[in-house]
């Protein structure tokens, strides 16, 4: 599900680059969540939980009948470490240059999903705040415009 | 009968005279034998001693040139999963670190040596920027520090395989 989550991510990043696409801030507690509407019911939400350093990611499509899909990713200590373990455990059983294809295999797919995974949320997430925001100064504008109307 | 008696004396006294006056010779001769093999000896140990020192050497320069090599993979890393603050430490690590090793290994590293002067202004600008709390936060941003340092990791890197070709180069 996790593979059409990012699939789906990666057309959102070029549909809201090429200007097809518009999103909308919302604001939860200490998160920050932006909202792209499909329409017939259907959106995509980016949101970020953010503790100093420590950021979650948290990707889903809402259908006219609730959440769709979803999707994570955040670089918390244990998610580096996991994938600083696998390396190590890679170096470590295996003398240097005999460590077995497949477990290399495993160990770079291991650090290639997170790290772009990551990427492709963290950079969705700047897109969709970057659009919002222009959103929010053309609103801003407009009332100004309003105003000097009378 | 006494002057036989003093001419064997005589030459009693020149056997003794030429007898020391040859175990002499040859006792300086053996002693400068002996001197010019400890001499010998001496300039082969410390001509030993010299390539020694300069293995060991060759292998802390290939040791260090690997640790900042894996130093500038780490700023990769952590800049690909914006962990702005440990990136900025290990940015700043790599800034104080190149120009003491260049200066150490100088003569190790012919012409990367101005290489090495590049690849530390890559990361010093990167400690500056990470330093910002907000520096991270726009995906332009993230993108050119990424682009950077993946760069610079890869300057580092070819620096460092130079330097293990020139090594082996010298090795044979």
């Amino acid at each position: 599900m996790s593979d059409k989550a990012e699939e789906f991510a990666k057309q959102l990043l070029e549909k809201t680059d090429s200007g097809k696409l518009q999103w909308s801030a919302f604001w939860e507690g200490p998160s920050e969540n932006y909202r792209a509407d499909l329409g017939d019911g259907y959106s995509f939400s980016i949101k970020r939980v953010a503790d100093g350093d420590n950021k979650v990611l948290s990707f889903w499509l809402t259908g006219p009948e609730g959440i769709v899909l979803s999707a994570t990713a955040d670089n918390l200590p244990s998610t580096l470490s996991a994938i600083g373990k696998s390396a190590f455990a890679g170096s470590a059983v295996f003398p240097s240059g005999s460590i077995p294809l497949r477990a290399l295999m495993v160990e770079n797919s291991l650090e290639f999903t997170a790290t772009s995974r990551f990427r492709l949320f963290s950079d969705l997430f700047y897109t969709a705040r970057k659009n919002a925001s222009k959103e929010v100064q053309a609103v801003e504008k407009v009332q100004e415009l309003l105003a000097r109307l009378g | 009968m006494r002057i036989l008696r003093y001419a064997g004396r005589e030459r009693i006294r020149m056997i003794l005279h030429d007898f020391f006056d040859r175990s002499n010779s040859g006792v300086g001769l053996a002693g400068l034998a002996l001197t010019v093999g400890a001499l010998w000896q001496a300039t082969g140990a410390k001509k030993a001693a010299t390539e020694a020192r300069e293995a060991i050497r060759q292998r802390e320069a290939s040791d260090t040139f690997s640790e900042l090599g894996a130093l500038a993979g780490d700023v990769v890393q952590l800049l690909q999963f914006e962990r702005s603050k440990e990136a900025a430490v290990r940015a700043r690590d790599l800034v104080a670190r190149i120009p003491r090793d260049r200066a150490r290994f100088e003569r190790f590293l012919g012409g990367d040596s101005d290489k090495l002067k590049e690849i530390e202004s890559v990361f010093q600008g990167l400690a500056v920027k990470l330093s910002s709390e907000l520096f991270l936060e726009e995906r332009g941003a993230v993108k050119a520090a990424i682009a950077a340092a993946f760069e610079a990791n890869g300057e580092l890197n070819a620096v460092y395989g130079r330097l293990l070709a020139r090594l082996d180069k010298e090795d044979k």
